[in-house]
């Protein structure tokens, strides 16, 4: 008995020891805090994101927020956008403009998939195809392409309608599978890919347990085992963290963050990040057809006061339509401040002396909003204007907003690719038709930031664009949110990007 | 020890007068605190001049007892939009009564009227309302009240008839069987043989007997609406925002569960007095009016 228990110890002490001397050696960096590398075994981290996983298939749903911070460790995109939401090399080595309309990307050598099969030119070809002719919400981006050719096995060539200084924001947007089942809806639902992960299993709005991909082509993961578990419910969430079934929250509500600061063992952190919130108005409907109610309403509302009450420091005030970590999103001059006597004036002028009724529909799937919602009534209430709150489920408010069937919308959006031709040229152009908004000369301004390639002037047509935008007020820029992440004091290597696609590869876990 | 009884009669009577005694107390306190919720429930919300859509954002997430800027005492606190939670659950009360009130008015009343109808008539009508009245009591009443909700919308008037129509037969059942227990009584033979007609034999000589437990079901009936109505609200199919509920302020108060406990607690321990009270009401009433239901 004692002789094996002896030798059990001694082998276990061993290990810890070669597995110490392992750390020392393979990783530069000296770690934060905590302490010796957790043995391989044990590298199983669990996450509780903040946005569901409907389905795995990104050419279906590419701007699925929850899907994608999966897929991102699973298949990787031919660029990867930086902190600064400028592309960077991921699955193409390097690209050139030859022409204006004409973008040729190199790829990289030596990639191979999960399955052990060598990345191509015609997988990338492939897989671009098949985003375009899903026709699915990138549609109106993915529609300047105009074809895509597979030259060699290490170049691709992109052809676009015409020049589109955008389009590597975009590719990165594009995960890459394999050509030979580039028509095989089942193969896409459990996609395999270039990334540091493998699907393992997977659970509609639950959970996705994802294994390390131990052929990757480049520095392997440091977990072995990584599980995304959705926990809709914030005081489970935190239970979660607290109790060890979770290691690592995304997006705590400001209201818990001092909860889960006092924790010992948790550290929490924040960023700035690519998601906002904005009110739109019905631009087609009376009384929001008059520029000056519309400016009233963002008048009558304070903003700061609201954000800061309702969100703290988990959120900031917008100076644009858009966040201001994404390119071209710059301050706009003179945005509408808090200002409700002179609110009450314009709505006089506009001949709504006496106040009007209108209601704004938002979706109960957005936690927090009833207070916010409450808190904008109030506002509008004091200027003399009734607004009735819809709370919707999540699929009733899809239905109405689609049709067009309210005066006002609140709702949360992401600047996906880092850039505001993304968001203004998308949401704001007249072909739009998202709100009844439309101005030809923004349309113009638009079209021509969005050919350009040269940065500067880019900045200087967004100024304009922004700046047009204040004065029609087609929306009120509400707040954007800067993506948080509370993590147990034994999860090393974690960054969240603005994109909050965390890339679990340089993740590992200590003592 | 054990000390013989001088008589016999004496436990008995002991026995007795305890339990008139408890029925008056039974009686008693659950009547002081139900009035008590309606008097705060009319009176406060215009005393304190709640509005369900104003905001105070610097007055959010105030504990109990705290006194707010403008010098008031915020009793129970404030919620996580700065309204009073005190004026906020007696707003919330309010419209509990009032659906409780008009659920029990409506289904009562066409409860009782089919219940009445299939008992005294018998033979298809019955076979046809019972069997319908069953198949309804095979589903779960607060799942269909959900699913009726989720298809009327929100709104105090839907929420009105989704519990009346998942209340209506209870009261129809009770109905159906005292009147099948009555209606060969010799006062009912009497009344038929005098050559009464069907309508003044249903209505003025079966119904005042069928009364006293239709009673005490309504009074019970009372606390599961409200409860009902609570639940439809948390669930966020019951009243829209902007109308205060019960339910409403303890959804909106369970992620503040750990930093700002009396959000939802507080409406609760309110929920559960008025659900408790009328539960005992109704008890007691029982107890009164027809001892024989003890075993109901």
């Amino acid at each position: 008995m004692n002789s094996i228990r002896e030798k059990i110890s001694l082998a276990v002490a061993a290990t810890a020891v070669a597995m110490m001397a392992l750390t020392g050696c393979g990783s530069g960096t000296a770690s934060t805090g905590g302490g010796a590398m957790l043995p391989d075994e044990q590298q199983n981290l669990t996450f509780v994101p903040a946005f569901a996983v409907p389905g795995l298939d990104p050419t279906k749903a590419p701007l699925e927020m929850g899907s994608n911070q999966v897929l991102s460790n699973v298949l990787q995109a031919l660029v990867k956008l930086d902190e600064n939401s400028q592309p960077q090399p991921q699955l193409a080595e390097s690209w050139e403009w030859t022409t204006p309309t004409t973008l040729t990307l190199k790829l990289r050598e030596g990639v191979t998939f999960s399955d052990g099969q060598a990345l191509s030119s015609a997988d990338v070809k492939a897989t671009l195809e098949r985003y375009i002719s899903q026709k699915q919400t990138l549609a109106a981006v993915l529609a300047v392409i105009e074809s895509v050719s597979a030259d060699d096995p290490t170049t691709v060539t992109i052809t676009t309608t015409q020049p589109t200084g955008t389009l590597l924001g975009v590719l990165s947007m594009l995960f890459i599978g394999q050509a030979a089942h580039a028509q095989d809806d089942a193969w896409w639902a459990k996609p395999t890919g270039t990334g540091p992960f493998v699907i393992n299993d997977f659970i509609a709005n639950d959970k996705v347990s994802l294994t390390r991909n131990e052929g990757y082509w480049g520095e392997k993961a440091k977990l072995r085992s990584l599980t995304f578990k959705l926990i809709t419910d914030v005081n489970a969430k935190v239970t979660a963290l607290s109790n060890g079934q979770a290691q690592v929250l995304n997006d705590v509500p400001f209201d818990q963050v001092a909860t889960v600061e006092a924790m010992s063992n948790v550290a929490f952190t924040q960023t700035e990040g690519l998601t906002y919130n904005f009110l739109w108005f019905n631009n087609a409907r009376e009384p929001f057809t008059d520029v000056r109610v519309r400016t009233a309403m963002w008048e009558a509302v304070d903003l700061p006061t609201i954000v800061e009450s309702l969100y703290g420091d988990t959120a900031s005030v917008m100076d644009s339509f858009c966040p201001t970590s994404a390119f071209g999103c710059v301050a706009a001059t003179d945005m509408p401040s808090y200002d409700p006597e002179h609110a009450k004036k314009l709505l006089a002028e506009a001949g709504y002396a006496e106040g009007f009724t209108a209601d704004v529909i938002f979706s109960t799937a957005n936690a927090g909003y009833d207070s916010l919602i409450s808190a904008l009534v109030s506002a509008w209430n004091e200027i003399g204007v009734t607004i009735t709150p819809r709370a919707l489920d999540g699929a009733t408010w899809l239905s109405e907003f689609s049709a067009l069937n309210w005066d006002m919308d609140v709702q949360p959006n992401q600047t996906a690719t880092g850039d505001a031709d993304y968001t203004l040229n998308r949401l704001y152009k007249c072909e739009a038709k998202r709100m009844g908004y439309c101005n030809p000369e923004l349309d113009q301004l638009m079209a021509q930031a969005q050919e350009s390639n040269d940065a500067q002037a880019r900045l200087k047509l967004y100024q304009q664009v922004v700046d047009t935008m204040v004065k029609d007020a087609p929306a009120i820029p509400l707040f954007q949110t800067k993506p948080n992440v509370a993590a147990s004091n034994t999860v090393q290597g974690l960054t969240i990007p603005p994109t909050e696609f965390i890339d679990w590869s340089t993740v590992y876990l200590t003592e | 020890m054990t000390t013989a009884p001088t008589t016999s009669a004496a436990p008995a009577m002991t026995k007795a007068r305890r339990s008139r005694w408890g029925v008056h107390t039974r009686t008693l306190v659950p009547c002081a605190i139900i009035a008590l919720i309606a008097v705060g429930a009319i009176f406060v919300p215009v005393l304190y001049g709640y509005d369900p859509l104003r905001v105070d954002l610097a007055d959010r997430l105030k504990p109990p007892g705290s006194v707010l800027p403008n010098g008031s005492i915020a009793v129970f606190g404030t919620d996580q939009i700065g309204s009073d939670l005190f004026a906020q659950m007696m707003a919330g009360a309010r419209v509990s009564l009032i659906i409780g009130a008009a659920t029990l008015a409506i289904a009562g009343v066409i409860g009782v009227l089919i219940g009445m109808l299939a008992g005294y008539y018998g033979g298809w009508l019955d076979t046809v309302l019972m069997r319908v009245a069953d198949i309804q009591l095979a589903f779960p009443a607060i799942l269909l009240a959900v699913l009726l909700a989720a298809v009327l919308g929100q709104g105090v008037l839907n929420v009105i008839i989704v519990l009346s129509i998942s209340n209506w037969v209870v009261f129809a059942r009770i109905a159906r069987s005292q009147v099948l227990a009555l209606k060969d009584r010799e006062y009912v033979e009497a009344a038929r043989t005098l050559g009464l007609g069907n309508f003044h034999i249903i209505f003025r000589t079966l119904l005042p007997g069928s009364l006293p437990p239709i009673l005490v079901v309504g009074t019970v009936e009372l606390g599961h609406v409200v409860l009902a109505e609570a639940a439809l609200s948390f669930l966020g199919v019951g009243v829209p925002m902007g109308t205060a509920s019960l339910g409403s302020t303890i959804a909106n108060g369970v992620q503040y569960l750990s930093t700002a406990w009396w959000i939802s607690t507080l409406p609760g321990v309110l929920l559960l007095l008025l659900v408790l009270a009328t539960g005992v009401l109704g008890d007691a009433v029982r107890d009164r009016l027809d001892p024989r239901l003890r075993s109901l």
